[in-house]
C-alpha cells in the first residue's frame, strides 16, 4: 500500500516534469520559427513594412534596445530567462510588455472558452448518449450523421450565419462587443460546434464498444434495467476516451478564439493574436502560442491525473505500460 | 420425473443477421431440464449450444432473433413475455455463469458493489448489504471475502473472478443456472475446483443446471443427461451413461473418438525412429526475468530449466498459465534473450548469437503458434505465406516458391490450389495446416508447437495431431510441444516436462509421468483432467 | 478545425498513457467482391455516391476552372452590383459585380492545391516520425514522441499562424503551416499501427523464421500501416480544407484579388446584413465539400474495421 502510494506520487511528479518539458519545447520551437527566419525585426518596429524607411541610426538604436545585435543564443537565453520570470518581452507595435497585454485579454477569452466548453460537453454528451441509448433505429441513424457534419462546418461561416440570423434577422443577440452574457452566446456556440461533434463521436463509439463487453451482458443477466446497464456499466467505461477528447478540445477553443473574436469584434487573446500576426508583432505571437500551449499542457495534465480516479487499473503503479508488458510476457 | 420439467424448449428456431440477410442458427431445438437436474449441451463451435443458452434468457447478441418455437420456464412461456417481466426473471429465477471471467466483471467497480447489484435490482438487498455480500462471497468459496468485496476485478485471478461471477449468478437463489463454458478460459486445476463448486452449490440449493461445454469430459463428469448438438440441431440426447456408452449417432461417435480426455489413443511412433545419441538441442539452466514496474524486484518467468530433445522425438512442456512454458520455448528459439544458462543447437552454442548471425540457425528450428488467426498475415496469399521462409532465406525464386508451397500444402492434406487464397477464407483447422506447411518449408529438424491445437475444436484437434504424428514418422522431425492439456500431451509426446512458476517440477517418459507421477503437483494436474473417471472405466 | 476525427487517434493517445483499450475481436475479412457487386452495393447508398461525385466535380473545377465557371472571376460589371442569386448568377454577384460562383470555381484551384501540399507535408513527415518511433522504440521513440507531444500541444491553427508570421502570408506558407500542424496526429497513428503490427503474432512468426528488420518493415509493417494512415490523411484533408479556409478568411492567404475559398467568405462579411449570399453560399460550398470528403474517409474507415 505504502509502495503504491509512493509510486503514485512518483507518477504525479514525473507527469509534472513532463508538462514543463513540453512547455519549454513549445517555447523553443516558436522561438526558432519566429526569430531564425529571414527578416529584420528592427525595421518592423521602426515603421512596419512598406512604411517610411527608418534611418540607419534609428535601426541601430532599436537593435541595441531589443538586443538584436546580440548573438542568437544570447537572445534565446535572455528570452527564456524572461519567460520563466514572467517577462515575455515588449510588443513591437503596442510598445508595452507582452505579459501585461495578454494578461488584460486572457480573462475575456477564458470566459468565452469555458462557456464554449460547457456547451460542447453538454451537447456532445447528450448527442453521443442518445445516439446509442435510443431504441429507435431512425433516430440513432439521424443523430449519428450529425457529428461528422458538425465537424466539417467552417467555424467562421457558422459564426457569420449565426450573426446573420440571430443579430440581423431576429435581433436576439448582439453582433459585436463583449458586454455581458448575451455577447458570449453567439461566439460561444460558434466555437462549441466542432468540440461537441468530437465528444459525441468518441462517446458514441466507445459506448458501442463497451456495450459489446461481457460485463454488460452479466449486468443484463442480473436483471438490471436498460438505464442501469447504461449508466452504471456502459457509460462509466466509455468515459475515459471522452475525457481525453475534452482535454484536447480546450486548447483548440483558445486557438479558434481568433476566428470567433475577429468575427464578433470581441476583445481577447484571439483578437490580439490576429492583430499581432497582421502586424508581425513577434513577441505577442510568441506569447500567445506559449499561453495556448500552457493551456493544452494543463488540460492534459488534469486529464491524466483524473484517469486513475476513474480507472482503478491505473492506480496501482507508476507505469501501467511496463506492468502490462511484463504481465503479457509471462502470460504468453 | 413426475412434475413438469423446469425448462422446456420446443422446436426452437433462431437466426442472426440483418433484416434482409439472415442466417439460421438453431433449426428446431427441443430439450428439457428437470428440477434439480444437470443437463450438459455439448457441441463444437457453431453448433448452436451457446445460442440455445442465450435464447432462454433472451440475451442473444445483436442481430439475433427467435423465429419460432417455444421456451417454457416454470410453466411460463418466455418467448412472448414482456421485457420488464423478462428482467424480473433474469438473475432472480435464472442465473448466468459466463464463459470469460476476465472481462465479465465491470473493471471500474468494486466487487462488493457488483455483487450487491444482483440483490438490488430485485429488491432483495438486506438491511446490511455488506454482510450479505461478504456472506455470499464466502459461500462461493472465496477466502478473505471481506477483502475481496473491497477489491477491483483486476486485482483478482481468473479463478477468483469466476467465483465472484458464480456468487452473482446464485445470489437470488435461482431455480435454473445456465453455465456457458464456465471454465474454458481457466487452468485445469482451477477448472476442476470451479466445477466442483458449481456442483456443490446447486446441489445445496436444488437448482437445475444447463451446462454448455465443448468438452465431453466435463459433460461426462458433471451431467445427469447429455444433449449433443451439431449445426443448429440436436443429434443425440440421453443419460450420460447412454450417450457415452452406446452413442447412436455418427457425429457423437466421432466426437467421442476425437476427445483426447476420453481416449487413450497413442499417436506417436513408440520408439523415435531416427534416434541418435546426440540431441538436436540442449537447453541448460536457462533463466529469464522480466522487470516489474515500480523498480521493486522482477518477475522470474523461467528459472533454471534444462532439457534436451533428440531427433525425431517429441518433448512436451506442460504447465498452467504463468508457468513459463511459452517463455521457455521463446528462449530456445532466441526470440527472447536468456539471462543465464546455455542453449546448444546441433553441437553449436548459440546462447550469445544475436541478430543476423542467428539467421542460419533459425532454419533448423521453426514454430507453429496457438492462434491460427493471428499467426498468418492477412494480406498475403496462402502460397506467399507458405513460401515466406524460402523468401526470407533467399532460397528460391517466386515461381519455385509457389511450386514448393503447393507441394507442402499437399503434404498437410490441403488442396494445392489454395495457394492463391487468403487466410481469411480458411477455417481454423485449415489455417493451422498452413502454419505447419510453412514450418516445414525450411525442412527444420525441430518444430516448436506453442499450444498449436488448443484453439481448435476437438475433431479438428484430433486431425491436426494425427498430421503432426504422420509428419514425424515420415520426416523424423522433432517437436517441442507446449501445452496445458495433459490429455493431448499423452497422445503425442514421448517425454513430458512439467513446469510450475518457472521451474521444472518433473520430467520423464510420458508413460512414467502418467502412471507413476512423482511430484504432488503432477498428480494434481492428472486428477484435474475432466472425464478421467470415464476414460479409466472404459479402459479397464 | 483540428477536431478529433479518428478514433484510432484517440486510442493511440490512450495507449501511450497506458490506458487499456478493448482489444479488437479477431475480425474475419471478407473476400474481395467483383466489380458488379461493388456497383450494386454503391447504388444502395446514395449519400456515398453523391459525396464521391461532388468531390470529383470539385477536383475537376480545380484542374480546369475555365470549363466550369460561367464568367471571368476578375471581371467587374457595374451593371450587376450585389445581385441576389439567379439563374444567371447562381451565387449572386459581389460589390464589384463579379460573379461569386465563378470566383468560387476559380478559387478551388488555389485552395485545393494548398490543401494537397499541406496534407502531403503532414503525411510524409508524420509517417517517417511514426515509423521510426514505433519500430526503433526505446530512446528514439521517447524523444520523437515528446516532439510529437509538443506539436500536438500547439493547435494546428495557431502553429500555422506562427509560421505565417515568420515566413509571410501566402498559400504556400499556409500549406507549410497547416502541414506541420498535421504531423503530430499522423505520427501518432503511424506509430500505433507500427506497434500493432510489430507486436502481432505473424510478425513474431516472421522473426522466428529468420526474417531481418528491413524485410519485416518493408514486407509487413509498412503495407499494413499504409491503410489506416491513408484513411487518416483523407480525414485530415477535410480538416486541412477548413483550417486553410479559416486562415485565408483571417487574411493570411494569397493577397487579393486572387480568389481563395476563405477570403471569398471574408469579402462578404461587410455586406452580411444586406447581401447574405456573399457569405452564405461560398461557405455552404466549403462545408459541403468538407462533409463529402469526411463521408468518404469514414466509409473507408468502416471498411477497414470490418
Amino acid at each position: 500500500m505504502n509502495a503504491a502510494r509512493r509510486s503514485g506520487w512518483v507518477y504525479v511528479v514525473r507527469r509534472l516534469l513532463q508538462a514543463l518539458l513540453v512547455i519549454w519545447a513549445a517555447f523553443t520551437i516558436t522561438f526558432v520559427i519566429l526569430y531564425l527566419v529571414p527578416g529584420d525585426p528592427a525595421r518592423l518596429i521602426a515603421g512596419g513594412d512598406g512604411g517610411v524607411e527608418a534611418s540607419p541610426a534609428q535601426i541601430a538604436q532599436i537593435n541595441k534596445e531589443y538586443g538584436f545585435d546580440q548573438p542568437i543564443y544570447v537572445q534565446y537565453v535572455r528570452a527564456l530567462g524572461g519567460a520563466i520570470t514572467g517577462n515575455l518581452g515588449m510588443s513591437y507595435q503596442m510598445k508595452q510588455p507582452v505579459t501585461t497585454l495578454l494578461g488584460q485579454e486572457l480573462g475575456s477569452t477564458f470566459a468565452l472558452a469555458m462557456f464554449a466548453l460547457a456547451i460542447a460537453i453538454v451537447v456532445g454528451v447528450m448527442l453521443g448518449s442518445i445516439t446509442v441509448y435510443t431504441r429507435s433505429r431512425w433516430l440513432a441513424k439521424l443523430l449519428d450523421s450529425l457529428p461528422p457534419i458538425g465537424a466539417s462546418l467552417p467555424t467562421f461561416w457558422v459564426g457569420l450565419m449565426l450573426m446573420q440570423l440571430f443579430s440581423f434577422g431576429l435581433h436576439l443577440f448582439p453582433s459585436a462587443g463583449d458586454a455581458g452574457f448575451a455577447s458570449l452566446v453567439l461566439p460561444g456556440v460558434t466555437m462549441a460546434a466542432p468540440g461537441a461533434a468530437s465528444i459525441a463521436q468518441v462517446l458514441a463509439k466507445s459506448l458501442r464498444s463497451s456495450y459489446a463487453e461481457p460485463y454488460v451482458e452479466i449486468a443484463k443477466a442480473k436483471g438490471a434495467g436498460r438505464f442501469r446497464v447504461f449508466a452504471a456499466h456502459a457509460a462509466r467505461n466509455a468515459l475515459l476516451p471522452s475525457v481525453t477528447v475534452m482535454g484536447m478540445i480546450v486548447a483548440n477553443l483558445f486557438a479558434y478564439s481568433t476566428v470567433s473574436e475577429t468575427i464578433f469584434s470581441r476583445n481577447g487573446l484571439g483578437l490580439a493574436l490576429e492583430k499581432a500576426v497582421q502586424t508581425k508583432d513577434i513577441p505577442v505571437v510568441e506569447g500567445a502560442v506559449l499561453v495556448v500551449a500552457g493551456v493544452y499542457v494543463l488540460a492534459s495534465l488534469v486529464v491524466d491525473l483524473v484517469y486513475p480516479l476513474v480507472d482503478p487499473r491505473l492506480r496501482a503503479s507508476s507505469s501501467p505500460v511496463l506492468r502490462r508488458r511484463a504481465q503479457k510476457a509471462v502470460a504468453a | 420425473m413426475t412434475a413438469a420439467p423446469l425448462l422446456e424448449i420446443a422446436d426452437l428456431h433462431t437466426s442472426y443477421g440483418t433484416r434482409r440477410d439472415r442466417t439460421p442458427a438453431l433449426l428446431g431445438v427441443s430439450l428439457e431440464v428437470g428440477r434439480g437436474e444437470t443437463v450438459a449441451v455439448v457441441g463444437e463451435s457453431g453448433s448452436g449450444k451457446s445460442t440455445t443458452a442465450h435464447a432462454v434468457i433472451r440475451l442473444l447478441p445483436p442481430g439475433g432473433r427467435v423465429d419460432g418455437g417455444s421456451i417454457r420456464f416454470d410453466g411460463r412461456e418466455l418467448t412472448t413475455v414482456s421485457e420488464s417481466r423478462m428482467r424480473s426473471i433474469r438473475g432472480a429465477h435464472i442465473g448466468l455463469i459466463p464463459q470469460d471471467p476476465m472481462s465479465s466483471l465491470n473493471p471500474l467497480t468494486r466487487i462488493g458493489a457488483q455483487v450487491a447489484e444482483a440483490f438490488r435490482v430485485h429488491g432483495m438487498l438486506a438491511p446490511d448489504p455488506h454482510a450479505q455480500v461478504v456472506e455470499l462471497l464466502e459461500t462461493a468459496g472465496l477466502p478473505n471475502a471481506e477483502r475481496v468485496a473491497g477489491q477491483y476485478p483486476h486485482q483478482l485471478s481468473g479463478g477468483m473472478r469466476q467465483r465472484v461471477l458464480i456468487a452473482i449468478a446464485l445470489a437470488c437463489s435461482p431455480e435454473l443456472v445456465i453455465a456457458d463454458e464456465p471454465t474454458s478460459a481457466l487452468d485445469v486445476t482451477v477448472q476442476r475446483q470451479i466445477l466442483d463448486h458449481i456442483e456443490r452449490l446447486t446441489e445445496e440449493s436444488g437448482a437445475s443446471v444447463l451446462l454448455i461445454t465443448h468438452d465431453l469430459g466435463v459433460a461426462a463428469d458433471r451431467a445427469d443427461r447429455i444433449v449433443v448438438m451439431n449445426r443448429g440441431r440436436i443429434v443425440e440426447h440421453g443419460t450420460t451413461d447412454k450417450v457415452l456408452g452406446s452413442p447412436s449417432d455418427d457425429y457423437t461417435r466421432r466426437l467421442l473418438a476425437a476427445a483426447p480426455s476420453l481416449s487413450s489413443t497413442v499417436l506417436f511412433a513408440p520408439v523415435p525412429p531416427h534416434a541418435d545419441a546426440k540431441p538436436i538441442v540442449a537447453v541448460e539452466h536457462v533463466r529469464k526475468a522480466f522487470p516489474v514496474a515500480g523498480a521493486e524486484g522482477e518477475l522470474v518467468a523461467v528459472d533454471d530449466v534444462s532439457f534436451a530433445i533428440a531427433a525425431g522425438e517429441t518433448l512436451a512442456i506442460v504447465g498452467e498459465s504463468g508457468s513459463g512454458k511459452s517463455t521457455t520455448a521463446r528462449l530456445l528459439l532466441k526470440l527472447e534473450r536468456s539471462d543465464a544458462g546455455t542453449i546448444v543447437l546441433d553441437g553449436t552454442d548459440i546462447t550469445s548469437v544475436e541478430g543476423d548471425r542467428m539467421r542460419p540457425y533459425r532454419r533448423a528450428m521453426q514454430m507453429v503458434y496457438q492462434n491460427p488467426y493471428g499467426s498468418l498475415s492477412p494480406r498475403l496469399t496462402i502460397g506467399e505465406i507458405v513460401g515466406e521462409p524460402l523468401h526470407i532465406h533467399g532460397l528460391a525464386g517466386r515461381a519455385e516458391r509457389t511450386r514448393v508451397a503447393a507441394d507442402l500444402l499437399e503434404q498437410v492434406s490441403l488442396d494445392p490450389a489454395m495457394v492463391s487464397r487468403r487466410a481469411a477464407e480458411l477455417s481454423g483447422g485449415q489455417r493451422q495446416r498452413v502454419a505447419i506447411a510453412r514450418a516445414l518449408a525450411l525442412e527444420p529438424r525441430l518444430i516448436v508447437c506453442d499450444e498449436a491445437v488448443s484453439a481448435l475444436d476437438v475433431s479438428v484437434q484430433a486431425q491436426i495431431l494425427e498430421l503432426l504424428a504422420r509428419i514425424q514418422r515420415e520426416r523424423g522431425v522433432a517437436y517441442l510441444f507446449i501445452s496445458h492439456d495433459l490429455a493431448v500431451v499423452r497422445q503425442i509426446a514421448h517425454r513430458v516436462l512439467v513446469m510450475k512458476n518457472g521451474r521444472v517440477v518433473e520430467q520423464g517418459p510420458t508413460a512414467e509421468i502418467f502412471d507413476r507421477p512423482q511430484a504432488e503437483y503432477t498428480r494434481e494436474l492428472l486428477q484435474a483432467i475432466p472425464g478421467r473417471s470415464v476414460a479409466l472405466a472404459g479402459a479397464s | 478545425m483540428s477536431t478529433i476525427q479518428s478514433y484510432e487517434e484517440v486510442e493511440a493517445g490512450l495507449a501511450e498513457r497506458g490506458v487499456p483499450t478493448p482489444e479488437p475481436h479477431a475480425a474475419e475479412r471478407r473476400p474481395r467482391g467483383d466489380v458488379r457487386r461493388w456497383l450494386l452495393a454503391a447504388l444502395g447508398r446514395p449519400g456515398l455516391v453523391l459525396s464521391v461525385l461532388l468531390v470529383l466535380l470539385v477536383v475537376l473545377w480545380a484542374i480546369m476552372p475555365g470549363l466550369f465557371a460561367p464568367y471571368d472571376p476578375l471581371k467587374t460589371d457595374t451593371s450587376a452590383l450585389l445581385k441576389a442569386p439567379s439563374l444567371a448568377h447562381l451565387f449572386g454577384t459581389d460589390e464589384l459585380g463579379r460573379d461569386v460562383f465563378s470566383r468560387m470555381v476559380h478559387g478551388t484551384t488555389l485552395s485545393l492545391q494548398t490543401t494537397v501540399v499541406a496534407v502531403a507535408i503532414g503525411l510524409v513527415f508524420g509517417s517517417i516520425i511514426g515509423l521510426f518511433a514505433g519500430y526503433l522504440g526505446r530512446l528514439v521513440d521517447g524523444v520523437l514522441m515528446r516532439v510529437v507531444d509538443v506539436i500536438l500541444s500547439i493547435p494546428m491553427l495557431l502553429l500555422a499562424m506562427a509560421i505565417v508570421t515568420a515566413i509571410g502570408f501566402g498559400s504556400v506558407q499556409l500549406a507549410i503551416g497547416v502541414g506541420i500542424g498535421m504531423i503530430g496526429s499522423v505520427a501518432r497513428v503511424m506509430r500505433s499501427e507500427v506497434l500493432r503490427v510489430r507486436e502481432s503474432m505473424f510478425v513474431d512468426a516472421e522473426r522466428s523464421m529468420g526474417a531481418g528488420t528491413l524485410y519485416i518493415v518493408f514486407r509487413h509493417i509498412l503495407p499494413s500501416a499504409v491503410g489506416p494512415v491513408l484513411v487518416l490523411a483523407i480525414l485530415d484533408f477535410s480538416q486541412a480544407i477548413l483550417a486553410i479556409a479559416a486562415l485565408s478568411f483571417l487574411g493570411f492567404g494569397a493577397p487579393p484579388p486572387a480568389p481563395e475559398w476563405g477570403s471569398l467568405v471574408a469579402a462578404g462579411q461587410p455586406y452580411l446584413a444586406t447581401a447574405w449570399w456573399m457569405c452564405c453560399l461560398p461557405g455552404l460550398l466549403i462545408a459541403l465539400f468538407a462533409v463529402c470528403v469526411n463521408r468518404i474517409a469514414r466509409e473507408l474507415q468502416e471498411r477497414r474495421s470490418r
